[in-house]
């Protein structure tokens, strides 16, 4: 019976439980679902993870490529982030060129990674104006079942936490880089940032981590990141209904 | 390659470090003759080890994960569902519509996100090994979508995928005749590798006498019916031989055969709903 209700009525349905302030699986307004971190499973990756948040699964893999610093900064390298969300992770992505909704998050990511500075740019060059390391970080969503942004940066972090890139030297003679596999360094990682979703319900209420169902009764989405010294890296709130200046205090 | 403009640009060209080892470490020759860098034997069915899960994805009707060694895939099956090309849609019987792709951080060297040739040969593969094991003419006018996505790449990636797509079917309740498993092998002169790794998939051991009989073969089998739905096969091999490396990969898939039914019972019996007592 309460399924019925659910299909034909989905926003009276949420409504009823947040008039007893709580949510339809049984959280609070401001609970978080259950995080759990994998660490380091991809072997054939320089670093990877994998989180899940309640059911969003998000995997993240680097792989660190070698290639020359850009013209403008000869001492820095690079960190190229995208996220890909694939047809498999739910029924609403369709197969072929990334969505709106993967290229926003790509680009949000690579806002935090600037806007943060959880990698200084200048770590990654080895040999000014000639050599430097490229990493790729590739996140995939595995099961997208809302607040994609959040899974996404756990596991940008705990997989740049875990990359060992290998050694690298120029020989003097020959102007050729040598790997040594076997020698890998961790990267120096300067700051945490950790991110929150929140969705605003019908203009008033504010609820935190959202799943895909509330997600998509929401009228706004507003997600906030800040590092472990408790400063704003980023805050990303994209069009829809404005909010009222009261829940922002909240955050 | 064309610039994408849908994704966070990096430089234009860039190379992967294993192309500039040492020159110290580069040149690492097979172990002896008889054993396998982990242990397995040549020229017995000694598949490796695996684990499968089913049901792990919310938002799928039915998934299941596999993995054998360092091989890592995961499956999802969407439907049926109306087919989206209308002009497509088949009065009689359902279609299977299958994509395999491979993650950028599955292989040594960095894959990129447009799907090229390799992938889409691996998914014709696929549907072709999957469609006499499910039943279509139940599914009039629908299509059942099969996504498998590849984690980590250390070889048989065909054969797996075939198992771990068939367990997704039979967990979304598509209706099957059979389930249908994979099974790989690598000839390598006189003796055989049954289920490779990335490394005696690419690898040549030329110590092993003649260069005849060197290929690999992958099969995809439907035990109960004791049928051949694909089969692959690569470089040269004798007619005997050949024939050999079919009977010993039917061998090697109804070992796997067992693990896979009683994965899938297990997970049918979590979903189901909980006795009245």
């Amino acid at each position: 019976m309460a399924a019925g209700f659910k299909t034909a009525e989905p926003l009276e349905y949420h409504r009823s439980f947040l008039k007893e302030n709580c949510r339809p699986d049984g959280r609070e307004l401001g609970e978080f679902r259950t995080t759990t971190l994998n660490i380091g499973s991809i072997s054939t990756a320089d670093g990877s993870a994998l989180v899940k948040i309640g059911n969003t699964t998000v995997m993240c893999g680097i792989k660190g490529e070698l290639a020359n610093p850009p013209v403008d900064a000869p001492n820095k390298g690079y960190i190229v982030p995208n996220v890909d969300l694939p047809p498999l992770c739910s029924s609403r992505f369709r197969p072929g060129p990334p969505g709106e909704q993967a290229q926003a998050a790509s680009q949000f990511i690579a806002d935090v990674i600037e806007g943060s500075a959880v990698i200084q740019k200048e770590d990654l060059c080895i040999v000014k104006g000639k050599l430097c390391w490229v990493l790729y970080c590739d996140i995939m969503c595995l099961d997208y079942d809302g607040n994609l942004l959040d899974a996404c940066l756990i596991a940008l972090l705990a997989a740049l936490k875990n990359a060992r890139l290998p050694e690298v030297t120029v020989n003097k003679e020959t102007e050729v880089p040598e790997v040594n596999l076997e020698n890998r360094r961790s990267l120096n990682i300067h700051k945490h940032p950790v991110g929150a979703s929140f969705i605003v319900f019908d203009d008033s209420i504010m609820i935190v981590d959202p799943t895909a169902e509330e997600e998509s009764l929401s009228t706004a989405t507003i997600t906030v990141v800040t590092d472990e010294e408790e400063r704003l890296c980023a805050l990303h709130k994209p069009g829809q209904r404005t909010t009222l200046s009261s829940p922002l205090p909240l955050l | 390659m064309p610039t994408d403009t849908k994704r966070v640009r990096g430089p234009e060209v860039s190379q992967s470090p294993s192309l500039f080892l040492w020159k110290s470490a580069a040149k690492k020759s097979t172990a002896s003759n008889d054993a396998r860098v982990d242990g397995r034997q040549r020229g017995q069915v000694d598949v490796r080890s695996v684990f499968v899960r089913c049901g792990l994805i919310s938002q799928a009707k039915g998934s299941a994960y596999i993995e054998a060694g360092n091989t890592k895939l995961i499956c999802c099956v969407y439907g049926p569902r109306e087919t989206e090309r209308k002009d497509e849609t088949d009065m009689k019987s359902g279609r299977l519509i299958t994509d395999m792709r491979f993650a950028p951080f599955s292989c040594r060297e960095r894959g990129s996100w447009i799907q090229g040739s390799d992938e889409k040969d691996l998914s014709l593969m696929l549907l072709e090994s999957l469609r006499p094991g499910v039943c279509l003419h139940k599914y009039p006018r629908s299509q059942i979508e099969v996504n498998v996505m590849v984690l980590e790449n250390d070889g048989s990636v065909l054969a797996h995928a075939v198992t771990c797509a068939s367990m997704a079917l039979a967990d979304a309740g598509i209706e099957m005749y059979d389930l249908v498993l994979g099974c790989s092998i690598r000839q390598e002169g006189a003796t055989y590798l049954i289920d490779p790794t990335f490394l005696e998939e690419n690898g040549c051991n030329l110590a092993s006498g003649s260069r005849e009989n060197l290929g690999s073969l992958t099969v995809a089998f439907l035990p109960s019916l004791n049928q051949i739905s694909g089969l692959q096969s690569d470089g040269e091999m004798g007619e005997d031989t050949l024939t050999g490396g079919v009977r010993t990969c039917i061998e090697g898939c109804f070992k796997l055969y067992p693990v896979i039914q009683q994965a899938l019972s297990k997970a049918v019996r979590r979903k189901a709903p909980p006795s009245e007592s």
